[in-house]
């Protein structure tokens, strides 16, 4: 490349990031005024700059914007200085919204673009669930939504595939604006996004926070206070405040297991444990207030906020082949083809961490709602602690540990199905918990010896 | 029921076409004043002035004609508009420069809808430090001087790098679009 061409590459480059000073413009003035092809690679840069910028919902459309008095501020909240036009043509857009369905081939993957109609059509609406909408005129399953688009709803649930290769659940109430096909603001609601390698990059920014996917699944939520919370369930995901004047834009990184909450003034704080059910997209990070959960909370004694692991707590989940522990791919498994014993079977029960089982300062607090069963999962090549002898008992029924590949790659692997591939045998300890009581688990005996964190799970009691 | 011929219905269809065709071209104004500004924080402010014109203007919308023309010729007008409010704060394209652009663009226009389509798979073709670039520019809205800053590059050769990435994106939504 010569000279010229630099000069030119860095004459546009300046234009475009904004660093020209007056001689350098007016010396591109005279360039782009004489030359053609430099006016031709000029308007060629522009463009295509113009559409990475709207391609990544950076240009909020006239539809978007943080509503007045959710603090929204930087490049969001530009659309409504003028409310005349915001919120003008959001009702408008509540009309319109209504105006075009296009149908869906998910089998063919065919994407369509609206052609002359609201933006561009990005996502289709799959599935809705107990839906009250917070808009005039709800959306069809099957509905094609564009960008940009506003989704309100004050209860229910909504999945959401979009073009790029994102699965997205809403569960309500729920604001949320769909800024381009890989991008998404999020003012209020909890959403979870399931990533297929193409759609690596999905973003979804939410009033305090930028969360960019790295693949496969993780949960944004924003609660009515503003708070964020983040958690990711498999892949991992980066994190990184909005751009604006005061704040850095710093970055952090959460693998699977890892959660991080910050609230409305810019805190971190640390999300203790998520609860979920098999099968469901729902999750939470509060104590859950299901009526039919056995296990409220769960907590310990080690991690500051500053600690991104959390606890994951499954309702109703522990069956052959369930998941173990958050930063783990082992399973638990019944010792033959009989499965798991038939009073362990649809257990609410806690995926812990591993890691854990080195601690010797450990303290795990588990609040159950109902009168309720405690078991307590033990490696019989762990000696039995003084905590578990004391308020337990050895029911003398034993399960399986099968271990998955772990450090990925190694010679492990988990089989499907009970009684195949067991790796470790686990004693299961019970004893009985009141309604509200919050029952607190020692650490294991051995230290940097001991071979496996201890499982943990509920069942209610008559 | 509304009886046939409401006059009503008929305002309301037509607002609705005009939101429809409003909202249908936000992208390509966008692109068009980014061009004759110059400067993409201006092009914001701009584009929010030129819907606010068109807006005001809905009233003269004949659904019959072309929406683009009209919107381009509100959006040059809010440009020459920015042009003389902010002379004296912001580097801006002399007048004359932004007529001549303004023409070339119009001349260039085509349908930045297949552009758009065609970019999202150019941007998944790229890979490792180009993609990553392009996410911490474009995605995370970080500056040259902050991401140059992170990877220990001068600023400029940031710049150069992103001048390239773009060109390769300019150059696989040519062979994309030349294809179809």
């Amino acid at each position: 490349m010569g000279a010229a061409d630099d000069e030119i590459e860095g004459l546009i480059d300046a234009v475009i990031e904004g660093r020209c000073d007056e001689a350098t413009l007016r010396r591109f003035e005279i360039r782009l005024r004489n030359d053609p092809a430099v006016r031709r690679a000029y308007l060629d840069q522009m463009r295509v700059h113009a559409l990475l910028e709207w391609q990544h919902g950076r240009v909020e459309p006239p539809v978007g914007g943080a509503p007045p008095g959710t603090g929204g501020r930087g490049y969001w909240s530009w659309s409504w200085r003028r409310h005349r036009l915001g919120w003008g043509l959001a009702a408008l857009m509540l009309i319109g919204a209504g105006l075009v369905l296009f149908t869906w081939t998910l089998g063919a993957g065919r994407r369509e673009r609206q052609r002359g109609g609201n933006g561009i059509a990005v996502a289709t609406l799959l599935e809705t669930r107990d839906v009250v909408w917070g808009t005039a005129t709800p959306l069809d399953i099957r509905a094609r939504l564009t960008s940009p688009q506003t989704i309100r709803c004050l209860s229910g649930f909504l999945r959401l595939a979009f073009d790029s290769g994102a699965l997205v659940t809403l569960e309500g109430p729920a604001d949320l604006r769909i800024l381009s096909g890989r991008r998404l603001q999020a003012i209020q609601g909890r959403i979870t996004a399931r990533i297929n390698k193409e759609a690596k990059g999905f973003a979804i920014e939410t009033p305090n926070m930028l969360v960019v996917d790295q693949g496969t699944e993780f949960g944004v939520e924003v609660d009515a206070s503003g708070k964020t919370s983040v958690v990711v369930f498999e892949g991992l995901v980066d994190l990184s405040r909005p751009q604006s004047v005061d704040v850095p834009a710093e970055l952090k990184q959460l693998v699977q297991g890892e959660a991080l909450g910050v609230e409305p003034d810019g805190k971190l704080s640390r999300v203790t444990a998520v609860a979920r059910r098999p099968g469901d997209d729902g999750w939470s990070t509060g104590p859950s207030s299901e009526r039919d959960v056995v296990i409220r909370s769960v907590y310990d004694n080690i991690r500051g906020l500053d600690s991104t692991k959390y606890y994951q707590v499954v309702h109703q989940g522990l069956v052959d082949d369930a998941l173990a522990y958050v930063d783990r791919p082992h399973e638990w498994n019944g010792l033959d083809a009989s499965g798991l014993p038939a009073f362990l079977r649809g257990a609410d029960y806690i995926k812990p961490f591993n890691e854990d089982k080195w601690r010797n300062d450990l303290e795990i607090t588990v609040e159950v709602a109902c009168a309720a069963s405690l078991f307590v999962f033990i490696d019989n090549r762990e000696k039995t602690p003084a905590w578990l002898a004391e308020s337990f008992v050895d029911t003398g029924v034993d399960i399986g540990l099968d271990e998955g590949s772990w450090p990925d790659p190694s010679m492990f692997t988990t089989d499907r199905g009970p009684g195949l591939s067991i790796n470790q045998v686990f004693s299961v300890w019970q004893r009985a918990a009141e309604p509200g009581e919050s029952i607190r688990l020692g650490a294991l005996m051995g230290g940097r010896n001991n071979r496996a964190m201890y499982g943990i799970a509920a069942t209610a009691r008559p | 029921m509304n009886s046939v011929g409401d006059p009503r219905d008929a305002t309301r269809a037509r607002t609705g076409d005009f939101v429809q065709a409003l909202t249908g071209v936000q992208s390509r104004l966008y692109a068009y004043i980014c061009s004759l500004l110059g400067d993409a924080a201006s092009a914001r402010d701009v584009l929010q002035d030129t819907n606010l014109a068109l807006w005001d203007k809905a009233h003269d919308y004949d659904p019959t004609r072309p929406f683009l023309p009209w919107a381009y010729r509100v959006a040059y007008l809010q440009v020459l508009a920015y042009r003389k409010r902010c002379t004296r704060s912001r580097l801006l394209f002399d007048e004359e420069l932004v007529n001549e652009l303004a023409e070339e663009t119009l001349r260039g226009d085509d349908d930045l809808d297949l552009r758009l389509e065609a970019l999202g798979d150019c941007i998944n073709k790229l890979t490792g430090s180009r993609r990553e670039m392009i996410d911490d520019r474009y995605l995370r809205g970080e500056s040259v001087d902050r991401i140059a800053g992170r990877l220990h590059k001068p600023p400029n050769v940031v710049a150069a790098t992103l001048y390239r990435i773009r060109k390769r994106l300019h150059e696989c939504i040519e062979a994309r679009l030349a294809m179809e």
